[in-house]
């Protein structure tokens, strides 16, 4: 039963520590008030544990002389609610908003068709605690089951390319931006998992085995799992238990991030899974990892990002003097905007659009003065970035490490050239396209001041080099799914691996 | 620290060698004056580098700028002190701020320095606490001028910006006396927009060392600068240069501090060959003789101060764009744009490892030919920045 149209579902407001952080240590470094007043951590009482620690040393150039590290389980008591907390060591780390793990639960209103959240409000303290728990409970699990029917229903209405993909379903995670759109662009049934843009970890129990059992008893062959978080692997037992599918991993990170231990974790997950014969072959969207993982006892194969145009299609943008930086806040140290504004400001006659923004860059831009156009903090949805894109003469997405971004490619499907960073390898193999699009130096802004006029000036010429280079690009995207969905059977070689 | 360049020997180096140090005791743990061939022990026992205290064959020593102070952060303060290229000022006199605790006494004593030798210019080398240390200095002696040497790139998450924003700050309010130079110009841009001005300066290619002996290759696995908190890629190289190079791969030195890195490369089957060290120096000095190959490719842009001393002590070098001056002839074997590639950087690793003293030799005979090059052809001396001596 669908939650009927301005009914309530009553959620918990969950503690963001408890929920990011299950299994990992983090070091708080700093916390302020939502005031911006900074609290002093050696007065913050940790009365379940957590280590105080002195002198911390971060790198060569940051001392800082008091942190606190939390495990699970530890509890860190906030003498605020909003506010901001610094974080070390967690991919996620950086600055976070905090909710009181103990504040007053939420009314959360569900959109009748696309069951997403549309309203939020303080719940009714009438309701008796009981009551409130169950229907929630329920209302959420009806919410789900509706939810999911609609989206199998279209997965499954999709055209296909070929047999292979008609009996594949894809499953990835729509909070995720960058994952859910490769994956909606790889493979022709996709299925998001959550339906919304929940986070993936806020599955309970008993909405995993309902999405266990909706996708068990489809009409497909293989799975391709291209959500990589923990409740993902739940959801592969659970289908594993009612019916075993051939099952496939998506990885959608770099060399980079195994030295993250949240990373390195899920990784170690998934390895083991495959180790145990639960999942057959991993695909990979960073070039060469693929190799590196085979070295290491696995069946590997590299899939190839893309956007499901034709190219030939395509029309170059008419935008002028106006560049974009999409960021969808996926990393606090891989794709950092700063270097890019800086560069901006050697470029004076040139209009900035962005999204995803934290307050520093907000505040760079300000303070560099930029002509600014339409800025986000938040990351857009994929509409809202597709028309943004097209507002644009150049987008800036001079990251430092990625594994195949969309971005660049969503936005050349616009008609918008790219700047990249030398972090994966697209126009790796077109050296005039390279020497135009790539930006060896993106952590120095004169340089990319240079590279930045360079491929504005250039938008003419090769705009059609452009459009060439992504049909041949497209077509190694397919063969390569191909490969990942239609090779042999999982094979191991001799492992060199001694404890992964 | 105080190191005098370039006279072999001072007479506090003198007493501390013979033991007649007069220092009162509560300095002498922290100031101590070194001369400059402390930092060029391998050099001056090389016959392949030039001898210190002499200009390198064929530099135009009329063109070379009046020395000055050069003040810098540690051993890689150092080491890239020796890299700057004219117009910079050569160092007479290097102040190590790291060896001193607090910054008013550092400024007494590099303004008794400065009043001694009669040098009217200091070079500020970037650093925390160089950073902290420009104004005070500014504000203590009047009648000296400073460079201050911007990095190439900008450590955000360690408050370089708000820093730079304090030195243009300073700049502005005494323009006369304070310069910024900017590595490679990267920060040009930046300084302007904050209502600055900066000039270009350059690096210059590492000296000649003496050449390492025979024998398996240890990885030096360096920090980075923090700025790209992983080591993820790294752990990879290390596992697949190992795969190529098998037994050519001697010990592998790892950050003792880096828990994480370590137990990658544990889970990599790499675990007999890990030592912990504490730092650089030390490490080097474990590994004296031995050929070592520095593994730190990162993208931030920054001067890699700690490849700076792995090439001076006679290394090699894997590294990201940007992080040391390489000659063109090995600069495509030690560096590459695409630094997190572990596949490719692995297998980089792994030829660098087997074929070591060739790339060893390759590196120093470059580095020859550059210096016997005119000196118009090494460095193009734009019209100075700024007289040091005026």
């Amino acid at each position: 039963m669908r939650p009927a149209p301005g009914e309530t579902l009553v959620v918990p407001v969950p503690s963001i520590l408890a929920r990011w952080l299950p299994d990992e240590p983090v070091i708080v470094t700093g916390a302020t008030t939502a005031l911006g007043r900074s609290i002093d951590l050696a007065a913050l009482p940790l009365p379940t544990g957590g280590e105080r620690i002195r002198n911390l040393r971060i790198g060569h150039g940051v001392h800082l002389p008091y942190a606190i590290r939390l495990t699970a389980g530890d509890v860190m008591r906030l003498p605020f609610t909003g506010g901001q907390v610094e974080l070390l060591s967690h991919p996620l780390a950086g600055k976070v908003r905090i909710d009181a793990a103990d504040c007053p639960p939420l009314i959360v209103t569900l959109d009748d068709t696309t069951a997403r959240p549309v309203g939020t409000g303080p719940a009714a303290r009438a309701v008796r605690a009981g009551q409130r728990r169950t229907s929630a409970r329920q209302l959420r699990l009806k919410a789900l089951e509706s939810a999911l029917d609609r989206h199998i229903a279209t997965a499954m209405a999709a055209p296909t390319q070929s047999d292979a993909q008609a009996v594949t379903l894809a499953l990835y995670t729509p909070r995720w931006r960058g994952p859910a759109a490769a994956t909606v662009n790889l493979f022709n049934r996709a299925l998001p998992i959550p339906v919304d843009d929940s986070h993936p970890e806020d599955l309970s129990a008993a909405e995993i085995e309902t999405c266990a059992a909706r996708i068990a008893y489809l009409p497909i062959d293989r799975l391709v799992m291209s959500g990589c978080d923990p409740s993902m692997r739940k959801l592969v037992e659970a289908i594993r238990r009612r019916r075993p599918i051939a099952t496939d991993l998506l990885w959608h990170s770099s060399f980079l991030q195994m030295g993250e231990p949240a990373d390195w974790g899920l990784l170690q997950m998934w390895l083991d899974a495959a180790s145990a014969g639960h999942i057959r072959r991993i695909g990979v969207v960073k070039k060469g990892l693929d190799g590196f993982l085979r070295s290491l006892g696995f069946d590997a194969a590299f899939v190839q990002n893309r956007v499901a145009v034709d190219p030939a299609g395509i029309r170059p943008t008419d935008a002028r003097d106006s560049a974009g930086i999409w960021l969808s806040g996926s990393s606090h140290y891989r794709k950092l905007p700063y270097a890019t504004l800086c560069a901006l400001s050697e470029l004076r006659h040139i209009t900035v659009s962005g999204a995803g923004f934290d307050s520093r860059a907000l505040a760079l831009i300000e303070e560099l003065g930029l002509r600014i156009g339409e800025i986000s903090p938040d990351p857009l949805r994929p509409g809202d970035l597709r028309a943004a894109l097209r507002k644009t003469a150049i987008t800036l997405s001079i990251t430092t490490s990625e594994c195949l971004p969309m971005l660049p490619l969503e936005s050349l499907a616009e008609g918008v050239p790219c700047l990249i960073g030398p972090s994966c390898h697209l126009f790796r193999d077109h050296p005039e396209l390279r020497a135009v699009y790539v930006a060896d130096r993106p952590g120095q802004p004169h340089q990319l001041a240079g590279k930045i006029r360079d491929a504005l000036a250039a938008t003419g010429e090769l705009f059609p080099k452009l459009t060439a280079y992504m049909t041949a690009w497209n077509e190694a995207s397919v063969a390569s799914v191909d490969a990942l969905i239609c090779g042999g059977s999982a094979h191991r070689v001799a492992s060199r691996r001694t404890s992964v | 620290m105080v190191a005098r360049e370039p006279s072999a020997r001072t007479p506090q180096s003198e007493q501390r060698a013979t033991g007649t140090d007069n220092t009162p005791s509560s300095n002498r743990h922290r100031l101590t004056l070194a001369d400059a061939a402390d930092d060029r022990t391998v050099a001056g026992e090389s016959d392949q580098s030039p001898a210190l205290g002499e200009a390198p064959p064929g530099r135009n020593a009329a063109a070379e700028p009046a020395p000055a102070c050069h003040i810098v952060e540690s051993v890689g303060g150092r080491a890239l002190s020796r890299h700057l290229a004219p117009p910079v000022p050569p160092a007479r006199i290097i102040f190590d701020l790291s060896a001193l605790v607090e910054a008013a006494e550092s400024a007494r004593l590099i303004e008794a320095c400065l009043r001694s030798t009669e040098l009217t210019s200091v070079v500020l080398v970037d650093g925390p606490l160089a950073r902290r240390f420009a104004g005070l200095l500014l504000n203590r002696i009047p009648d000296i001028n400073v460079l201050y040497i911007l990095n190439a790139g900008l450590c955000w998450q360690s408050g370089d910006w708000e820093a730079l924003r304090d030195l243009v700050g300073f700049q502005r309010h005494d323009p006369d006396r304070l310069k910024l130079l900017t590595i490679d110009d990267a920060l040009t841009g930046a300084v302007t927009a904050l209502g600055g001005s900066a000039l270009p300066c350059r690096l210059r290619p590492v000296s000649a060392r003496r050449r390492p002996r025979m024998g398996r290759v240890a990885l030096l696995i360096g920090r980075g600068t923090g700025e790209t908190p992983s080591h993820g890629h790294v752990a990879a190289i290390a596992a697949i240069a190992v795969a190529e190079a098998g037994d050519r791969v001697g010990a592998i030195l790892v950050p003792e501090e880096m828990a994480h890195l370590t137990a990658l490369l544990k889970s990599f089957g790499l675990g007999k060959r890990l030592l912990p060290y504490l730092t650089v120096e030390d490490a080097l000095a474990r590994l004296a003789g031995t050929p070592v190959v520095y593994v730190a490719p990162f993208p931030d842009g920054v001067v890699d101060l700690e490849a700076l001393v792995v090439l001076d002590q006679g290394g090699l070098v894997l590294v990201g764009p940007g992080a040391v001056p390489l000659p063109d002839a090995v600069a495509d074997a030690m560096s590459s744009p695409y630094w997190e590639q572990a596949d490719e950087l692995g297998v980089m690793l792994g030829a660098l490892v087997q074929g070591y003293h060739k790339q060893w030799a390759m590196l120093h005979d470059s580095i020859r030919e550059a210096s016997r090059a005119p000196a118009a052809d090494r460095a193009t001396a734009s019209p100075l920045l700024m007289s040091p001596a005026a």
